[in-house]
């Protein structure tokens, strides 16, 4: 099977000088080190405090579930994304009435190396919401996030989309935002010279993305670090009300078989920042004791409608996202985008099957797709199941659901300005394509999530932040209440939504949580 | 239990003219590979949808048959009304057979040809076993003319001069 070899593909790069630690057999020996913190996580979060704590010369050692795939080892295919990149083939969805997938990588680098590396600074009616309603000082930890975003756009190369790299999906969205007199933008992202691959979704093969296996994880490496990669934490170690390290053991990423034991011992800290889903879950397994633990668990969900348009648009050349409107981000409370998913999603997403949605999906290079999210206020929750694994129960309420069904009619909306024939809404009980004089029928739809096709993948809380032990998990410094040496630095920490892509917030408040251990 | 898969998958991604069905692409190698290479989870779902689909002729085109024991219009028109199904259930069960059937079908070689799009290479499935640092210097390659022409056509329209506005909310 083309899994099999945990090899390198071709060299043409470095190898950088530090300590990488991976499964390589059953037969392989253990492994026992000491060194200053533990980060758990390599995505957004864990990155971000790793590389500030080793800037400031610090030994760091990254612990990662997931394998570590360098640009060169990415899928092409949406088949090897959901096997190499995905943890348990995707198959983690919410519990409720509705079953909408949650989308997270399990890799080093994190979910940085699928998304598409949007960058927008947190807002800061953020900061003021925290301070009213979680008891955070937030002018001052807003000065400080602020003070990190610039420094990390400067260093991830944050720009806009190019003008070649657009693509019909992201021209004619501006097209028809300036029609409709809505403000909009090209999207500000994280990726160097973006030759608008389309690829964001299987990770940037072409290394133009800064997601942070190519960046800051590198860097602790070159820093005297490690990383731990196929390296799923099971336990925190404790001294009585202190953390003093980690375990686990190896994962073959093929057969899912464990192997030898890895023991990471802090003799300073230990951050945590394995995700909204599986941060709350290890604090859990580990016997952390908090009533807020697993509570406030928060998403932007976010479907799409496909306009038709007598032109091909061919989606999938261009920026894979590369427009956005953050207008509405306060009221209905939406954010709008551009979003191209390849063929072989489009085949399972088209309602229908057999020889019709054979004859529907002709159509794939005149669609174009643009989606809702929703900046929801329904909360959910995040425990650990029988097998360990996390469990969300999470569901939009009444209102949420409008305000997803606004955002539908919205973007329909726009494909009509923008020169659409018909519009495809995907949402169960609507006739399968509607024109002009139809848009009423989504804004008349029906608020039932059964009825869309959903996905999540801005998520926050389950380790919450606040003053209040007995409301949150981490107080504003990121420190688990009630515990010493353990940090939670992820959205998991976040206890609200932000109504704007999450990364850029996740990296700021990671490392000025960081940098107050520094200081 | 890989022709139960088989038989479902099939259902939905049948030749239509010159579009080739899933049947005709390899799906028998796809199927072992994903039997292979999925979670237990993962193929659990799968093969129990596929007996879904295989029991709910009689919920769909209300005739007490397997699906196997249906016409070829019976069988094709049982497909269509699974996956607009008004029970949720039934309608999710069908998403993860399209979805496995859309990936088999939608990344094809001929599929992509239809779409003007090249073939997929294979995807590598290799991993980092020493400590990489990928350097970020020029890779082959640059957009291809039709995004050129957009781009100037942006830059003719005066759409190169946003310096970041969406980095404010």
């Amino acid at each position: 099977m083309s899994t099999a070899s945990p090899t390198a593909a071709k060299q043409h790069t470095g190898t950088a000088h530090g300590h990488h630690a991976t499964f390589t057999s059953f037969a392989q020996a253990g492994l026992e080190t000491e060194v200053d913190f533990v980060v758990v996580g390599s995505g957004a979060g864990g990155a971000a405090a790793a590389v500030v704590l080793a800037r400031a010369g610090y030994r760091v050692a990254i612990v990662e579930a997931g394998p570590w795939r360098a640009p060169e080892d990415y899928p092409w295919t949406t088949y090897g994304t959901i096997r190499d990149l995905f943890p348990d083939w995707g198959s983690l969805v919410t519990q409720s009435r509705a079953l909408w997938p949650i989308v997270q990588a399990s890799c080093v680098g994190g979910s940085t190396v699928i998304n598409s590396a949007i960058v927008v600074r947190t807002p800061g009616d953020v900061f003021t919401r925290w301070e009213r309603e979680y008891g955070i000082d937030g002018r001052a930890l807003e000065k400080r996030v602020w003070e990190h975003q610039d420094r990390i756009e400067r260093e991830l190369s944050a720009t806009v989309v190019p003008p070649d790299a657009r693509g019909l999906l992201n021209t004619l969205a501006m097209d028809a935002a300036e029609k409709l007199g809505w403000s909009s933008h090209y999207m500000v992202r994280y990726a160097k010279d973006c030759e608008g691959a389309g690829q964001c979704l299987q990770g940037c093969r072409k290394g133009r993305k800064q997601s942070t296996n190519v960046n800051y994880i590198p860097e602790v490496l070159e820093r005297g670090g490690y990383v731990l990669s196929t390296a799923p934490v099971k336990d925190l170690l404790f001294d009585g009300r202190r953390v003093i390290g980690v375990t686990g053991r190896f994962q073959d990423p093929e057969t899912r078989k464990f192997g030898a034991r890895f023991t990471v011992r802090a003799r300073k800290a230990v951050f945590v920042a394995a995700s909204a889903t599986q941060s709350p879950i290890l604090l859990a397994k580990s016997g952390i004791k908090s009533r807020a633990l697993g509570t406030l668990f928060r998403a932007h969900p976010g479907t799409g409608v496909f306009g038709v348009y007598d032109d091909p648009v061919d989606q999938n050349i261009g920026a894979t996202q590369g427009w956005a409107s953050t207008a509405f981000r306060q009221d209905p409370g939406l954010k709008l985008e551009t979003l191209a998913i390849p063929p072989e999603m489009v085949a399972g997403r088209l309602p229908g099957g057999g020889a019709e949605l054979i004859r529907r999906f002709r159509e794939y290079r005149h669609v174009a797709m643009w989606v809702a999210a929703v900046r929801a206020e329904s909360v959910g929750t995040v425990k650990p199941s029988l097998f360990g694994g996390p469990v969300v129960k999470y569901q939009l309420d009444e209102a949420d659901m409008r305000k997803l069904r606004k955002g539908l009619s919205m973007v329909t909306r726009m494909h009509f300005e923008a020169g659409a024939r018909e519009v495809i809404p995907g949402i169960f009980g609507l006739p399968y394509k509607i024109g002009p004089d139809e848009i009423h029928l989504i804004d008349e739809g029906p608020t039932d999530p059964r009825c869309y096709v959903a996905i999540l993948s801005h998520l926050f809380g389950g380790c919450p932040m606040s003053a209040d032990p007995r409301q949150g998990v981490v107080d504003e410094r990121g420190k688990v209440h009630g515990y010493e040496g353990l940090y939670v630095a992820d959205a998991s920490a976040i206890p609200t939504t932000i109504g704007v892509n999450p990364q850029h917030t996740i990296m700021a408040l990671a490392s000025v949580w960081a940098e107050n251990l520094v200081s | 239990m890989n022709e139960l898969v088989r038989f479902a998958l099939t259902a939905y991604y049948p030749r239509v003219d010159d579009l080739p069905g899933l049947a005709e692409l390899g799906v028998d190698e796809k199927i072992q590979r994903l039997r292979r290479e999925s979670t237990l989870l993962f193929w659990t779902g799968i093969v129990a949808a596929s007996v879904a689909f295989q029991i709910a002729p009689l919920l769909t085109i209300r005739k007490p048959l397997l699906a196997s024991w249906l016409s070829a219009e019976d069988l094709d028109q049982h497909a269509h009304k699974m996956a607009t199904h008004p029970g949720y259930l039934v309608r999710q069960v069908t998403f993860l057979i399209k979805l496995v059937g859309g990936m088999f079908w939608g990344q094809s070689a001929e599929i992509r040809a239809f779409l003007d799009l090249t073939p997929y290479p294979e995807d590598p499935g290799t991993r980092r076993v020493e400590a990489f640092v990928p350097r970020q210097g020029p890779l082959p390659g640059g957009a291809p003319d039709k995004l050129l022409s957009l781009g100037k056509k942006e830059r003719d329209r005066g759409r190169d001069k946003d310096r970041g506005k969406g980095l404010q909310a």
